[in-house]
């Protein structure tokens, strides 16, 4: 090293010596490479994993029950036994105005309900969705994906799909008549057949003992409240963007509508996401404590190996601070080595993983559901930047270590 | 050599560089510390889900008539059977039965005042069903269960209760009307004072509009004397619930079917075997991470003792005893790293068992974490570490191995 003399080091000279220093012993970098690639890889997956799941659980509730977004008008939902008290006018003009909204991409208007379905013999409590059947196919896409039977045609008056435990408690086969009965705004008990088109395979327990859909129309005749709905459901162009488009549309609307995400519909998911957030942050950071050790155990490792190079440093002048400034420059380059291979490792298993998808069965449902891992650039920087301070840290310690060795006695050292 | 000596060797050869040993160490310290906390406090949400199924409305096994699981959800009264002492006597004759409890799920409504509403009810035998399903009072946010003193007593879900607007009053804020249609198809209805109200269940999936009342007085309504379309069974060892299953069948012939939990609360059991498959995902994930570090540690050892290595081979060492030195100081470091990460993970579960730690379960109510720890789990975490120790240790080892005496000897 004849330059190391004279003078100071330009930035880009003490990187390529760190550089050169991490290929003096390549098998021992190109292990420390692999933990920090499969650390980090691993730490990226499992954050997939966990956006998968929502956007799993959202999929089937979303796509196939909700819609992104509710209008609702003020007090129904905090409404029980009056709830039909609560409706909004099935008006043209509010749904050009609610489908011009920005991000919002289709409407379709909904009269939801409790009723009771009965079959002449025994009867059972329905939790009836009234549809329109072609808006709905655009907020709702996949609601009859795994209908056994039929869906609901605009054609078919009073034709209904049950959820499937419910279709087997009533043992109503596809065609058979049952009857519908609720209490429609004025309290009067109303009565109405329905055909059994198809039954649905479980998504959840609850919707597969209570579910009944229908047709709008044929729910307003039952009612007796033509021209009224009980909400408006949107569907939106960016999933994960539900909670703030749910925002930007309740302050459009005013105070006279509530505007609630799909979240806010499902609290029991909402708290169960944020627990495996928590658990993933917990698991990402002892994953990026083990990496830390890694790298710190190998710094070590140089300085024990170079004790007699940096004692030579130190007595020709060089800066302690120098010293600690190259070996923790060594170690955040390993970090950006490792980082970078963890990031292509990790994107690219998640990708893997997201084309051909994880098959899993929800907890009750009947059907299995393909799970698709997916991660956003923000948790990927995030996760590189964490492990890169995360290795910078490890080499402190070593590096501190070197710092203080005296020059004399490094190299009497063998 | 015997192994003694080997052992002696292995540890000293650790102890020459503390400091990195203490480092490869410490990752598998912290890899077991994690995964044995986060295995412990997952027993106790399981523990808690499962218990709340079993001792607070399923119960361990339940007895049905052919044909009813195939229509559980309509719990239909048709499916019905005599039940007198002697077949419960029968019952609880079977090896590993605790008690034996009958009941009347059925569908109704509830109506108070002018509000009507649907129900799912469950008649039961008061005095029987405190030793099958003894955690049935704590889940009371207020008042009693009904019993032989109260036979008209009826609990109700507290948002059940709202819905109808009935209250725990004496008079007729608390009366409650009970209508359902009979086996023969007309319907029937009973007076009932509320006595009790029900709190959410800690489990998911479990029946939330639910109503509680004694059998004989279900009986009464429902036209069906001395019957009963459910046996719900606790056992003394749930370990061996599919053994009992077999038994319990046995003893009672085709006609019946037995049911075990885990078929009846489907959505728990499901719950629980997904989130054994991530953990044991997120364990693999640790390991190898942890594994690694041993791995460059003992890299790095086989090549500063180039020189010693040559030197033991030159002294007629064969091979094989190299790689089983290597072999051996990965895993005495992985057994001294795991043993008080396996410690820490102790105290931290002690702790947290401590502090009352609670979640809001998926569609129930709050759940207490009582963390808990398997001599399994412990089995499970220790092999997996070892047997990775023993792996990591292979590839420095066979490294070491393949030295030539004399070059290694020449090496600097």
């Amino acid at each position: 090293m004849p330059w190391i003399p004279k003078g100071k080091l330009t930035d880009m000279q003490w990187i390529l010596l760190a550089l050169r220093n991490l290929t003096r012993n390549r098998r021992r970098t190109a292990v420390t490479l692999a933990g920090l690639t499969i650390g980090i890889g691993a730490a990226l997956v499992l954050q997939g994993f966990a956006t998968g799941i929502v956007t799993l659980i959202g999929g089937l509730m979303v796509e196939g029950r909700l819609g992104a977004v509710q209008v609702h008008k003020t007090g129904h939902l905090q409404a029980d036994q009056n709830a039909l008290d609560f409706t909004l006018p099935d008006s043209a003009e509010l749904r050009a105005r609610l489908a011009a909204m920005p991000g919002v991409t289709a409407v379709a208007a909904r009269l939801s309900f409790e009723a009771t379905l009965g079959n002449g013999q025994q009867s059972t409590l329905a939790l009836v969705s009234a549809i329109e059947p072609v808006a709905d196919r655009k907020v709702c896409p996949v609601r009859f994906a795994n209908v056994i039977g039929k869906g609901i045609e605009s054609t078919d008056k009073n034709g209904a799909v049950l959820g499937i435990r419910l279709a087997e408690g009533l043992r109503a086969l596809p065609g058979e008549t049952l009857q519908l009965m609720a209490t429609g705004p004025d309290n009067r008990p109303n009565l109405l057949d329905l055909r059994v088109a198809g039954k649905l395979p479980a998504t959840t327990e609850l919707d597969a003992r209570r579910l009944v859909v229908v047709q709008l129309g044929y729910a307003q005749e039952l009612l007796q409240m033509p021209g009224r709905v009980t909400e408006y459901s949107l569907a939106i162009n960016e999933f994960s963007q539900a909670d703030k488009i749910a925002g930007q549309v309740q302050a459009a609307l005013g105070p006279d509508y509530q505007v609630v995400s799909w979240l806010d519909l499902l609290p029991q998911i909402r708290s169960v996401l944020g627990m495996l957030t928590v658990v993933m942050r917990v698991v990402v950071a002892v994953l990026l404590l083990l990496l830390a050790t890694a790298v710190a155990n190998t710094m070590y490792m140089t300085v024990h190996e170079r004790v007699r190079e940096i004692g030579t440093m130190l007595a020709l002048g060089v800066r302690r601070q120098e010293v600690v400034r190259l070996l923790v420059s060594e170690a955040i380059l390993l970090g950006i080595l490792g980082s970078c291979l963890g990031v292509a490792a990790g994107t690219l298993l998640v990708y893997c993983l997201q084309t051909h998808g994880v098959t899993l069965r929800a907890p009750g449902a009947d059907v299995e559901s393909q799970l698709r891992p997916s991660i956003s650039a923000l948790a990927v920087v995030g996760t590189a930047l964490l492990a890169l301070v995360a290795t910078a840290l490890a080499a402190a310690g070593p590096a501190w270590r070197a710092a203080k060795l005296s020059p004399v006695e490094c190299l009497r050292a063998t | 050599m015997n192994i003694g000596a080997w052992v002696v060797l292995a540890a000293r050869n650790l102890l020459r560089n503390r400091r990195r040993s203490i480092v490869a160490g410490l990752a598998i310290l912290l890899g077991v510390l994690a995964v044995t906390t986060l295995r412990g406090m997952l027993n106790g949400v399981q523990r808690s889900l499962k218990m709340e199924a079993i001792t607070g409305q399923v119960g361990a096994l339940q007895v049905h008539k052919t044909g009813w699981m195939a229509q559980i959800f309509g719990a239909p009264i048709d499916l019905d059977f005599p039940v007198d002492t002697a077949m419960l006597t029968r019952i609880e004759a079977v090896d590993n039965v605790r008690a034996a409890a009958p009941r009347i799920p059925f569908a109704g409504l509830v109506s108070s005042g002018d509000t009507t509403t649907f129900a799912m009810l469950t008649a039961l035998d008061p005095e029987r069903e405190t030793k099958v399903c003894p955690a049935r009072p704590e889940r009371l946010t207020s008042g009693r269960l009904p019993s032989d003193k109260e036979p008209d007593g009826l609990v109700l879900s507290a948002e059940l209760a709202r819905r109808i607007g009935a209250r725990l009053a004496k008079g007729d804020a608390g009366r409650v009307a009970i209508l359902s249609n009979d086996r023969d198809g007309s319907l029937n209805a009973l007076d009932t004072q509320l006595i009790g109200l029900n709190g959410l269940p800690r489990s998911p999936g479990l029946e939330t509009r639910l109503g509680l009342l004694t059998l004989a007085k279900a009986q009464e309504l429902l036209r069906m004397p001395g019957k009963a379309t459910e046996i719900a069974i606790s056992v003394n060892d749930l370990g061996d619930i599919e053994g009992t299953r077999q038994r319990l069948q046995a003893a009672l012939g085709s006609g019946f079917e037995v049911s075990i939990w885990s078929e009846l609360a489907k959505v728990v059991a499901d719950a629980i075997a997904i989130q054994d498959k991530v953990l044991g995902v997120i364990m693999a994930v640790m390991l190898v991470v942890a594994l690694l570090g041993v791995v460059n540690t003992l890299l790095m050892s086989v090549l500063e003792r180039t020189r010693e290595i040559g030197l033991l081979l030159a002294l007629g060492l064969r091979r094989s005893q190299i790689v089983g030195l290597f072999v051996l100081e990965s895993i005495l470091l992985a057994v001294a790293a795991s043993v008080p990460g396996l410690l820490g993970a102790g105290l931290t579960l002690i702790v947290l068992a401590r502090v009352d730690v609670t979640f809001q379960a998926p569609g129930g109510g709050m759940l207490h974490i009582q963390p808990e720890l398997f001599m399994s789990d412990v089995a499970i975490v220790l092999g997996a570490v070892w047997l990775g120790a023993v792996l990591a240790a292979l590839l420095p080892a066979r490294r070491a191995s393949l030295l030539r005496p004399v070059q290694a000897l020449a090496a600097v």
